[in-house]
């Protein structure tokens, strides 16, 4: 029962932020290319901005791999 | 490295000043500062324009696109035949492309209106097609042959009214049939067309029916109509052959213009647009009675060949004075970067930032060091690595688009550390290597040993944030600036610091290392504090979750190692047959572009977002050479 718990949790360790992840940089790229449309020289601002909510899911990985070697 | 400028100054005496302009612009080293104002358009720059511009509508109107094929050869060819230094010779030019226009656009005209003819006619031929066998059956001299519009719902009605008048009109005992007879064609937007046959005496009457029933003539397109409808149907069936040829010889001869005309105007265009430049400069250079100044920037090691080169052909008509720039005007000085061919391609990946200041930091080598190493560690397989090769070398004989050749050779760098990483995990398409030859990893299998992959990464982002976090207090202290310098210093000796604790902790070090680390750790945040206040504080925090990112490196490689294995595996359950290999090279497939798309875009990221925000200043002036247009030509806008 206790490593199906650690399982779920590290499930839901990478989960959640990856969908959180999703949605903020579904909003992000959907601005981001209407602004780059108007001033192409704000590319590396918009790459930098769509890249910014990834760091929650690099986060949650390592979360979930810590478990995962817990359960091992 | 930014290349060191000089402010020059180039005064003249005013009729030399053309082939002075013109000398500078074949040199083409000089960044031009424009000392006055800019003027109204002169007379000759708006014809110059207006030429200009004609001639790029008639490469538009012809189609062409062909940049690329321009050569140097062609284009200095163009240069001796066209003179275009005296201004009848610019109007002599124009009248000539206003007759070739002309002739152009009547050509253009003519096929977009046979374009449109062709297309009613190929509608038509359709009735056409369906209707000449029946037509031409009931074609004789007492018949009359009709085609009407007919709505699919009025059918049955109409047909019924024609008959009842035909019947009432009929002598006794005849049958409406031997009189009438009909062929339908359904069309798809709910309408027919009716073929009508009746007895000439009866001709009126049906005419008036149909009318009365709502339906409309069928019409053949305008100017294939005839006097009976079997000529009409066979002028139609001719005519779209007729158009069809005529159309192809049309677009052949354009095409004909296109190759011949094509590469002449442009390389016309380009020649245009060099002499207004030219102008631009002549006509926006300071003038002092009968002398002029151009004033610009010039990198310092092109200084001498220009001065010999000026003063060669001039002597005393021209009088060259520089300097280097002031700190004050650093801002305003163009960054020119320089470096070594090896490392140049990776330039491209500073063009989706700001330009670097001049006397700022150009972090080429640094990236040419980092994005292929990060790179090749997420791809971190060697066959993989063998197809990038490939690829990064014909990328890098490709001349088609400007970026392709340093796109190439990124992709040459990536696949060296893509074979090293691939040889260090021991992957060869996946565990393939392992299989057929044996492949035995130097350091671990990353598929199963995830935890030293991942400190080793935090360990590469420890190591690439320190360095941009101390080329950022190289960048204050040069800068004189104070609390910059102290911030950058705080966060360096904070996070190195807090890696020393962790090591401190984790190996029982003797207590002195871990009061000496502790001391670091408070000089750190006072030097955080006293340059940055509590931003400098949340600044530091920001630097540790930089350093996490950098975990995205085993990630992604761990992800991309395990859908290796998953494509071999395929081979496994289907056994070696078509569909269990086919499945197995479309898994390496996406595994492989998404190795190329993944490991490029991520890498890019850690150095745009985790490494350039240390030290990174943008904001520069790019160096813009008053230049020939060489090999920077580009499809005009």
């Amino acid at each position: 029962m206790e490593k199906a718990l650690l399982a779920l949790a590290a499930s839901l360790a990478i989960g959640i932020p990856a969908m959180a992840t999703a949605y903020a940089q579904a909003k992000i790229g959907s601005a981001g290319a209407g602004t780059v449309a108007e001033k192409p020289e704000t590319s590396g601002t918009m790459i930098i901005l769509e890249a910014i909510p990834e760091t929650i899911v690099i986060l949650g990985f390592v979360v979930a791999i810590m478990m995962i070697l817990q359960l091992a | 490295m930014i290349r060191e400028m000089l402010r020059l100054a180039v005064w003249g005496l005013t009729p030399k000043r053309p082939e002075i302009v013109e000398t500078l612009h074949d040199y083409g080293l000089l960044h031009v500062v424009n000392p006055v104002e800019p003027t109204p358009p002169s007379e000759e720059e708006e014809t110059l324009k207006f030429t200009r511009a004609k001639v790029l509508g008639m490469l538009e109107g012809l189609e062409w696109k062909d940049w690329p094929s321009l050569t140097e050869e062609s284009l200095a060819a163009a240069r001796e035949r066209v003179d275009l230094g005296i201004d009848g010779v610019v109007v002599e030019i124009d009248r000539s492309l206003d007759s070739f226009r002309q002739r152009l656009a009547a050509l253009l005209d003519e096929k977009r209106r046979l374009a449109v003819s062709l297309a009613d006619l190929k509608k038509a031929h359709q009735v056409v097609f369906h209707f000449i066998p029946f037509v031409s059956s009931e074609d004789s001299s007492d018949r009359d042959l009709t085609l009407w519009w007919v709505k699919d719902t009025a059918i049955q009605k109409t047909l019924s009214a024609l008959r009842g008048r035909i019947q009432k009109k009929s002598p006794e005992g005849a049958e409406p049939r031997d009189t009438l007879r009909f062929h339908l064609l359904n069309t798809d937007k709910g309408q027919a067309v009716l073929a009508l046959s009746v007895g000439s005496a009866f001709a009126a009457d049906a005419d008036e029916v149909m009318r009365h029933q709502g339906t409309v003539p069928w019409k053949a397109p305008e100017g294939f109509h005839r006097s009976g409808t079997r000529e009409t149907l066979f002028a139609v069936e001719e005519g779209l052959k007729e158009t069809g040829n005529r159309l192809e010889a049309l677009s052949e001869e354009i095409s004909r213009a296109r190759d011949d005309w094509g590469p002449r105007l442009a390389s016309l265009y380009i020649l245009l647009d060099e002499k207004l430049e030219e102008t631009l400069v002549e006509s926006r250079s300071l003038t002092r009675g009968d002398t002029f100044l151009i004033e610009g920037w010039i990198p310092a090691d092109s200084l001498e060949s220009l001065v010999n080169l000026l003063k060669s052909r001039f002597g005393d008509a021209v009088l060259i004075q520089w300097r280097y720039p002031s700190s004050e005007e650093w801002h305003r000085v163009p960054a020119l970067l320089n470096n070594p061919a090896a490392t140049r391609p990776f330039e491209i990946l500073l063009k989706l930032m700001p330009h670097p200041l001049y006397k700022g930091v150009d972090p080429t080598t640094l990236v040419a060091i980092f994005f292929p190493f990060f790179s090749g560690c997420m791809v971190g397989d060697a066959g993989y690595g063998i197809l990038i090769g490939l690829l990064g070398l014909w990328l890098s004989r490709n001349t088609r688009h400007p970026l392709l050749p340093p796109v190439g050779k990124i992709l040459i760098w990536v696949c060296g550390w893509s074979i090293a990483w691939g040889i260090t995990f021991g992957e060869l398409f996946g565990d393939l290597g392992h299989r057929l030859f044996h492949m035995e990893p130097l350091w671990v299998e990353r598929s199963h040993a995830v935890l030293p992959v991942l400190i080793f990464t935090i360990a590469l982002g420890v190591a690439h944030v320190s360095i941009g976090l101390f080329l950022g207090f190289l960048e204050g202290v040069r800068k004189r600036h104070r609390h910059l310098w102290m911030e950058r210093l705080g966060s360096l000796i904070v996070l190195l610091s807090l890696v020393g604790l962790l090591f401190i902790v984790r190996l029982n070090m003797p207590r002195p290392f871990f009061s000496l680390n502790i001391s670091f750790l408070v000089i750190g945040t006072a030097l955080l504090l006293a340059g940055g206040k509590l931003g400098g504080v949340i600044e530091t925090f920001s630097a540790l979750g930089n350093v996490l990112s950098y975990v995205r490196i085993a990630a992604i490689g761990l992800s991309s190692a395990i859908l290796a294995i998953v494509a071999t595996r395929f081979v496994d359950v289907l056994g070696l047959s078509f569909l269990g290999i086919l499945m197995a090279l479309i898994i390496h497939i996406l595994n492989f572009v998404l190795a190329i798309g993944g490991s490029g875009l991520h890498s890019a990221r850690l150095h745009y977002v985790e490494f350039f925000s240390k030290f990174y200043q943008g904001g520069g002036k790019e160096f813009r050479p008053f230049s020939r247009r060489r090999f920077s030509w580009k499809k005009p806008c």
